[in-house]
């Protein structure tokens, strides 16, 4: 069962994906910024390792573009990373991320084309 | 026995804070009890066993609760659902320029949303007629119920869910081929119509076959926004196309009264508009530069209006000071159509459609690649048109001799490179079918080029002719009208090139022959 992390400070969109997921034969690991994400990642005790990321842009501590960076540079590089942008965000992401593997997702979105993303990620990296 | 007394102290008195006002106080009762329990067995055995039944009663609270709980999380992810695919639509709608992609942009999005189902549109020419008689007695086919069900959801203006309930028969041959075909297996169908205002525009169709969960109402309710939003979309796009058709249309009527005020000259913007367009296309400028191009050909007599009636239908030679007054026609159309801010992209062919490629033209004396293309294309299809055209004083050429006229003004007059593009085209066109298809393309261009509104006004356009001196000796030249006139008669002995035998009055009414003159 693919396992998927959600790091989002916004505690109602954690719970609501975290359902969401879940109702698709997903198992849920949640976090509240880029550094519970890290932790997370890192873990050496997780049963199962992490499989795709859902994370939002704007978290305290560390934020989305960071941990980005940290990921594609660490043991992880290859886990794939959905981004959750509002609008604003579009022009400084695309100078910030420019040449970095990561999925944006514009909000509000659909979660069903969401999970159509998802899962093609996944089916992506299960070839690798 | 010793006080098997709960340490309830270790515990914060109270309970968590999301929890629903009748469970805390249920809590706080029990927690009440345990602490004031006796020391005795049986009173303590009492206690458990209270516990034990509230337990199982806050059990089945919270089961409800989280029943609860799931239920309205569904709700709000298929409120965010419905949510995110408007925005999704709502972010690809710049691109759409057409009133079928703004169909096609819906399709697409429903297709990602339901992308193991079947989703099909109907359109008017694809339902049956009013009258028409359901399918032949028997098992109703599956292509004749979906027929069926998108006519009822068109009729009735709303959404509706079926389920095929006479047994599966084959598709009968008399339906094949009428609408999108359905795919056998298909267990429930559910369509809605899109209209703009009272006009049916089309019927979307979603089908499921036995393994997807059945349609409920959270589907029909986002298939009805959807196909809402999409009539209020295509509304708006007719409605521009239609405001669109009616100024251009509008133009060409009021330029037609310019033109009548002379009528050898009857049309002759429309037609110059039209071989002006045509040569665009076929030197495939963009979408923009074409509809300016068309603008500045309708309009690049308007300023004759300023122009002397007297001068304008003279038929003898005109004096220096009249030939001088009917240079003035381009710097008058440019001052009208200056004051259009969305058509500054048009102003360079009214200004400069007098230009001679050699330098000899009117009013700037601009010359080669200096004068603007739009102007370029102007003059030629503008000479072409008076060729071909009967003036007071000679009868029309042919298209073959206009051609060949321009041929030997390449260089001088027109421009050598546009000559021979003109050529081909006037020879494809005339070939008899071109006629069809430019009148096809030309609708086709209305109901979707023409669906952007008109550009908004820029600023850096030319303010006028250069402040050269115009060529005011011009006139005394012995006129390139009677050298077209040799050139003719040497492409064709018959041409006599007027109604008369007068050569002196073909060199006096120069001034009409637009672009040829002297």
């Amino acid at each position: 069962m693919p396992r998927i992390l959600i790091a989002d400070d916004d505690a109602h969109m954690v719970r609501l994906l975290s359902i969401w997921f879940r109702q698709h034969g997903h198992d849920v690991v949640e976090a509240r910024n880029g550094h519970q994400a890290r932790q997370l990642l890192e873990d050496p005790n997780a049963p199962e390792p992490i499989d795709l990321i859902v994370s939002d842009i704007n978290m305290p501590v560390c934020d989305g573009i960071a941990l980005v960076k940290w990921l594609r540079n660490s043991a992880r590089r290859h886990t794939p990373i959905i981004l959750l942008s509002s609008r604003c965000d579009q022009m400084a992401l695309m100078n910030q991320l420019s040449g970095l593997d990561v999925v944006i997702q514009p909000k509000p979105f659909s979660p069903s084309r969401l999970m159509g993303r998802i899962e093609h990620l996944l089916g992506k990296n299960a070839t690798r | 026995m010793r006080d098997a007394q709960v340490h309830h102290d270790d515990h914060p008195d109270r309970t968590s804070p999301d929890a629903p006002p009748g469970i805390a106080a249920q809590v706080q009762a029990l927690r009440k009890q345990i602490a004031s329990a006796g020391g005795s067995g049986v009173a303590q055995l009492a206690v458990l066993q209270e516990l034990d039944a509230a337990l199982a009663r806050l059990d089945a609270e919270l089961a409800l609760v989280l029943t609860e709980h799931q239920g309205m999380a569904d709700e709000l992810i298929k409120t965010y659902e419905q949510l995110g695919i408007v925005f999704e639509i709502t972010r690809h709608l710049s691109a759409v320029r057409t009133e079928a992609e703004v169909l096609k942009l819906f399709l697409d999005s429903l297709t990602a949303t339901y992308h193991q189902h079947w989703v099909a549109l109907y359109t008017p020419e694809q339902l049956p007629l009013p009258n028409h008689a359901p399918g032949s007695a028997g098992a109703e086919s599956v292509s004749a119920w979906v027929e069926r069900i998108a006519d009822l959801c068109r009729r009735e203006h709303r959404v509706v869910v079926d389920e095929p309930d006479t047994p599966r028969g084959d598709a009968s041959p008399a339906r094949a081929g009428r609408g999108p075909a359905p795919p056998a297996d298909l267990q429930q169908l559910m369509a809605a119509p899109v209209y703009s205002g009272d006009v049916f525009v089309a019927a979307i169709l979603l089908g499921r076959s036995e393994s997807a969960r059945t349609f409920d109402s959270s589907d029909m309710l986002l298939l009805d926004s959807l196909c809402a939003f999409c009539g209020d979309l295509t509304r708006t796009f007719r409605l521009v196309t239609e405001l669109d058709r009616l100024s251009i249309d509008m133009v060409r009527a009021l330029v037609g009264t310019v033109d009548q005020k002379d009528h050898y000259t009857s049309g002759h913007s429309q037609r110059v508009g039209h071989y002006a367009r045509l040569l665009g296309e076929e030197l495939a400028l963009d979408q923009h530069a074409l509809r300016m191009l068309e603008w500045s050909a309708l309009l690049h007599d308007i300023g004759k209006i300023g122009i002397r009636d007297d001068v304008l239908k003279k038929a003898g030679r005109l004096t220096e000071e009249e030939f001088a007054h009917i240079k003035e026609h381009p710097v008058r159309s440019f001052e009208v159509v200056r004051r259009i801010p969305q058509l500054a992209d048009a102003l360079d062919g009214v200004l400069h459609h007098h230009e001679h490629y050699d330098g000899k033209g009117y009013p700037s004396g601009l010359a080669g690649e200096q004068i603007p293309l739009q102007a370029r294309i102007i003059q030629i299809a503008d000479v072409f048109d008076d060729l071909t055209s009967t003036r007071a004083y000679r009868a029309a050429f042919n298209w073959q001799q206009a051609l060949g006229i321009l041929q030997q003004e390449a260089g001088t007059t027109v421009d050598p490179h546009l000559v021979p593009i003109f050529d081909r085209l006037t020879r494809r066109m005339r070939a008899g079918d071109a006629e069809a298809r430019h009148e096809t393309r030309r609708q086709g261009d209305d109901a979707n080029a023409t669906a952007a509104p008109l550009p908004p006004a820029q600023s850096g356009r030319p303010t006028g002719p250069a402040p050269q001196a115009m060529e005011a000796d011009r006139v005394n030249d012995p006129s390139p009208r009677e050298a077209m006139v040799e050139a003719a008669k040497a492409v064709d002995p018959d041409v006599t090139g007027d109604g008369s035998e007068d050569t002196a009055r073909t060199t006096g009414t120069a001034r009409r022959d637009n672009g040829a003159d002297g």
